[in-house]
């Protein structure tokens, strides 16, 4: 069921980026229209992208396709906090 | 274009009333796998327009690699609309095969449309960049 996490979205942004910083070669965050925002990771030249909204906490579905993306599971990534 | 690039020859973007999750809406993408979701009709539909839109510029970017374009709904909820919308929009552009004679004629078209669904909105096309002959 798709609800929003505890995880506020600016802190999910915080640990995405170091998660990613070390997994990947390579990782960008794009911030465009409205409050649609774009993650695109790649490693060894194969690039992955994940498209979410921005609101005040990260909905667990989108959070849960992060989590398959960068590899890790929610302990982890909440251990960054 | 190498093997492992590849457009897709149709786009549906759909919103529903979320059965499972009461008072929702959900809303998704297919073929790329994007979902949204909201407390409004009006609101997930313009959050799905923006993802798509987004999603877009970042499949040009990498040159519309299959492993993005083609992406499973990983939602049940999802997958059992998505089957209803894909009986109305085959139905929607048969229609249009039947009523258009010449088949050069149907390929000029755009084969672009929209439906009510269940008090949902199911809009599809065909990309912009299938349509450049």
């Amino acid at each position: 069921m798709a609800v929003p996490t505890n995880i506020k979205f600016k802190d999910y942004v915080k640990v995405v980026k170091l998660i990613a910083a070390r997994k990947f070669d390579s990782f960008s965050y794009i911030k465009k229209r409205g409050s649609a925002r774009r993650f695109d990771f790649i490693k060894n030249e194969k690039p992955l992208m994940q498209v979410v909204h921005e609101e005040k906490y990260i909905y667990s579905k989108d959070f849960k396709q992060t989590l398959e993306k960068l590899e890790v599971t929610e302990e982890e990534f909440r251990s960054y906090f | 274009m190498s093997r492992g690039n590849s457009h897709p020859n149709l786009v549906v973007l759909a919103v529903y009333k979320s059965h499972i999750n009461k008072g929702m809406w959900k809303g998704f993408c297919a073929p790329y796998g994007v979902t949204t979701q909201a407390t409004t009709c009006e609101e997930a539909k313009t959050h799905l327009e923006e993802l798509v839109e987004l999603y877009e510029e970042g499949l040009k970017k990498y040159n519309y690699p299959k492993h993005l374009v083609f992406q499973e709904l990983q939602d049940v909820e999802d997958n059992k609309v998505l089957k209803l919308v894909w009986k109305e929009v085959t139905r929607t552009l048969g229609q249009k095969m039947k009523e258009e004679r010449n088949f050069i004629e149907f390929t000029k078209q755009s084969n672009e449309g929209s439906l009510k669904l269940d008090g949902g909105i199911v809009s599809f096309y065909q990309p912009s960049f299938v349509m450049q002959t």
